[in-house]
């Protein structure tokens, strides 16, 4: 039963008949033959409906159901045809794209070659503009249904980044349409009101593209998908608890014990996109000292972090590729780097650091900050870090904590690599390696250009990432990134702390089918992906 | 002194407070790292020109003196500017928080009066039994209890486990029953910490009240102890009350951002933490004036109340 009545019958007990009336009235106007309703939680306000100007992982995650790009990524990170049926290499540069017939977006205009092209085109100037002019340099339209791409270089994503280019109606282009009050797409469902700081709704597209084949009914079973924003984590899982939303996203890590007791509700966790990191600044001594780096990164207690910070929930980081790309990072690749260079080790840690302060004009204790957000699972795993630096007579560390604005202010400034700070960071990528390794370690990607905050330059490292990224075959990526890798995590321009993991908690009569995207921002679009053969249903609750 | 003649000397008095108030809410914002125009790119790198005209536009090229006079000329006329964070209009924000704020003042302070006088005048009729001594607990307990732990509490019991009432705010106009039955859980948490505080005035305002001589008098004239107390002790008694429930609305307007985001409630407090994290100056400067213009415009209405109620305070000022 849709949450909505049953709510509104426990608000009959307390009010009594004075709320009656409304109650009929209500029931009435969320009727229909299938007018089920989902109701999930978003932490944070939705701040920007366009996808070419939303940099927040909520807006994306709001909207991720409205927009469908050409190619959608699936569960183990393969590219499944959504608005193109077709992506063919025609040579070294040009990609002959083919488009669905009797697409139709949510304003009625057809979908066509020229939406695509004005789609990629609108991006230039916008926040979001490496998304595709990393690789985007010239379009031919064939006909209504066909268009060549022309790339800068050979790009071996390039189909992977299409599933991250939702395309808008050419309208928007030029000017016509504003998306950033009507988001208008091609996806299972249509944007239906935001009520700020209180809830977004999403309503079934009345003529979406799919027409049912296989297991995915040709419409989406849930009418309605509602989005109440709750800020508060307790509040969040006393509403999942009292029945008032039926799926909380990413719930505070202190309350899944008592969840995963509850009958009613399923837990589920996933592999994320992402990993934690302590970053060096490396022009500044003694970090500039690549034994004191190593020194720290071994006394990272990073079992201890996840098991106390995260409770049990995530994975020990040794090297930057997430084990959700099992391509490129292998267990016994990490296993590798933590016995060589990164695990926890202190009386090794202990050698590394009295060697290395031995060759600088620094005095131990050398006083020190770790500069963090105020992201409370962030703030006590800097505390640990600095407790087991503070346990040697080499460092004296204290916490600078900043609001998030001054934070990314102050790690990604031109000058950081220079500051006497650590930075303790987090980084989100996707389904490609490339995303783990280019912004943070490549010499062109230095603050303020990226956020490459030690400045971490190596002639070798950069070419192999170059290499790599135009390089389609997969054996000869993996064995490029392996050494990148390897050189990265030898050299130490940051110690890894751990691999992510996410939860979500649904009620178990409520939801059926609900399946994770594992990629942060994406977590909802698998309530109707007929590209995954997804989708989600309510049950009996 | 005649109520007119004190009513305007009263209002001629708030005039510099209010010029304090804003002087202290625009320097207090400008005391914050950054400025709007960091926040509006968002760090990125820009031209120089984008820059100057983003500093042109929030007057970031005047003296500091020239900024305060052209923002309160501003605020004069209810301009408030825009916000850091979209085009959108700061007045337009804040108008649409406030009635939310404002149903939940009222209602919290409507549950502190019908909770907290008749318990004070029953604590006062029974001084010394055992209702005073519960009245007394039950207060203390009150003052004490964070409104953060009270209200997650409450909405665990009657929400969660009683199932009574629903956690977050019903999808409704502000008015309309559902949200109206809603408020009652925040309102009751707001309202606890004032409920307290009335009971414990009440009752040593109607306390001494009792004791003196024209209760004896009408008491000895044969008047039914009811009509003594409704009709002579509790008017009496409440004009204290009304001063502090006046002075209360400063206690609601603050408890409010802690009990919004507790309950998920769209008013002004939440506008304000989350004004606040994304540094959107303007709507920092717009709330918290406005919180300080309602406060001291409370204080105002108190006094003039009281000077009405008992006409010896406008004589003896």
């Amino acid at each position: 039963m849709p949450p909505a009545t049953t709510s509104r019958r426990r608000l009959l007990r307390w009010v009594g008949a004075t709320a009656a009336a409304g109650v009929a009235g209500c029931t009435g106007d969320s009727g229909g033959s299938n007018g089920a309703e989902l109701v999930a939680t978003l932490a944070a306000d939705v701040k920007n409906y366009d996808p070419a100007r939303a940099n927040d992982t909520t807006s994306r995650k709001a909207f991720g159901l409205v927009y469908e790009p050409l190619l959608a990524i699936d569960f183990e990170g393969q590219a499944r045809p959504a608005l193109a049926t077709a992506v063919e290499r025609q040579d070294e540069l040009t990609w002959r794209l083919s488009l669905r017939e009797g697409v139709t977006f949510h304003d009625g205009s057809e979908f066509s070659a020229s939406d695509v092209v004005a789609t990629f085109e609108r991006y230039e100037g916008t926040p979001r503009e490496s998304d595709v002019y990393l690789w985007y340099d010239d379009a031919t339209i064939v006909d209504d249904h066909t268009l060549d791409v022309t790339l800068t270089d050979r790009y071996a994503p390039f189909r992977v980044s299409l599933g991250g280019v939702p395309i808008v109606p050419e309208a928007a282009a030029a000017g016509d349409l504003d998306l950033s009050t009507t988001p208008v797409g091609t996806g299972p469902y249509a944007f239906d009101t935001h009520e700020p700081d209180q809830l977004f709704r999403l309503t079934r597209a009345d003529d979406h593209w799919y027409d049912g084949a296989g297991e995915v009914p040709d419409e989406p079973p849930i009418e309605t998908l509602t989005f109440r924003i709750i800020v508060e984590g307790p509040s969040q899982v006393a509403a999942l608890r009292a029945g008032d939303v039926d799926l909380a996203n990413n719930p505070p890590a202190d309350a899944i014990a008592d969840l995963r007791d509850d009958d009613a509700i399923t837990v589920t966790d996933r592999l994320a996109g992402g990993f934690e990191m302590v970053v060096f600044p490396l022009a500044s001594a003694p970090f500039s000292n690549r034994e004191v780096r190593k020194g720290i990164a071994r006394l990272i207690p990073r079992e201890e972090i996840i098991s106390s910070v995260y409770g049990g929930i995530g994975r020990p980081a040794y090297a930057p590729i997430s084990p959700l790309l099992d391509d490129y990072s292998s267990e016994s690749f990490q296993a590798e780097m933590r016995d060589e260079h990164q695990g926890y080790d202190p009386e090794r840690a202990r050698e590394l650091l009295a060697s290395g302060f031995e060759t600088l004009d620094v005095s131990p204790p050398y006083e020190t900050t770790i500069v963090t957000n105020e992201t409370p699972e962030r703030v006590r795993w800097a505390q640990l870090v600095r407790d087991e630096l503070d346990r040697t007579d080499f460092f004296d560390v204290s916490l600078d904590q900043f609001e998030w604005n001054t934070y990314v202010s102050r790690v990604l400034a031109g000058d950081s690599n220079q500051s006497d700070s650590m930075m303790a960071l987090g980084w989100t990528g996707g389904w490609d390696p490339d995303t783990y390794l280019r912004n943070l370690f490549h010499g062109d990607q230095a603050t303020p250009s990226c956020c490459n905050a030690a400045h971490y330059a190596n002639d070798e490292v950069d070419r192999l990432l170059d290499e790599a990224l135009a390089t389609y075959d997969t054996a000869e990526r993996r064995a490029l990134y392996e050494d990148a890798q390897r050189r990265i995590v030898a050299d130490v321009p940051a110690a890894f702390i751990r691999f992510n993991r996410r939860l979500e908690a649904v009620r178990s009569a409520a939801v059926e089918g609900f399946r994770t995207y594992p990629i942060d921002a994406g977590e909802f679009t698998a309530i109707y992906a007929p590209w995954a053969d997804t989708y989600t249903a309510t049950g009996g609750g | 002194m005649s109520l007119r003649r004190y009513v305007l000397r009263r209002v001629l008095l708030t005039v510099p407070i209010l010029i304090g108030v804003s002087v202290l809410t625009f320097g207090l914002v400008k005391l914050l790292p950054g400025t709007p125009v960091d926040y509006v790119l968002q760090f990125q790198e820009s031209t120089p020109d984008l820059r100057a005209s983003l500093r042109a536009q929030y007057h970031l090229d005047e003296p500091l003196p020239t900024q305060y006079a052209l923002w309160l000329w501003d605020v004069l006329h209810l301009d408030f500017g825009e916000r850091v964070v979209s085009d959108r209009s700061v007045r337009a924000a804040v108008a649409a928080r406030l009635p939310a704020t404002l149903a939940l003042g009222t209602a919290a302070l409507v549950v502190a009066l019908l909770v907290g006088v008749p318990a004070g005048v029953l604590a006062a009729v029974n001084r010394g039994g055992p209702a005073d001594e519960i009245s007394r607990v039950v207060a203390l307990a009150g003052i004490a209890t964070p409104n953060f732990w009270l209200g997650l509490l409450l909405i665990l019991v009657f929400g969660v486990h009683l199932n009574l009432v629903p956690v977050i705010p019903p999808v409704a106009p502000l008015l309309a029953p559902e949200s109206l039955a809603f408020l009652a859980l925040p309102a009751l948490t707001l309202g606890t910490a004032s409920a307290a505080l009335f009971t414990r005035l009440t009752r040593s305002a109607v306390g001494e009240e009792l004791r003196r001589d024209y209760v004896r008098t009408a008491r000895a004239k044969g008047l039914p102890e009811r009509t003594v107390l409704v009709k002579h002790v509790l008017r009496n008694s409440l004009i204290s009350v009304v001063t502090v429930a006046a002075l209360q609305v400063a206690v609601l307007l603050d408890g409010a951002v802690v009990i919004e985001r507790v309950f998920s409630w769209p008013g002004l407090g939440r506008l304000l933490v989350r004004a606040i994290l994304q540094r959107d100056f303007p709507v920092v400067q717009a709330v918290v004036l406005l919180v300080a213009v309602a406060v001291v415009v409370a204080n105002l209405l108190a006094d003039v109340l009281y000077a009405y109620l008992d006409p010896r305070i406008r004589y003896r000022s």
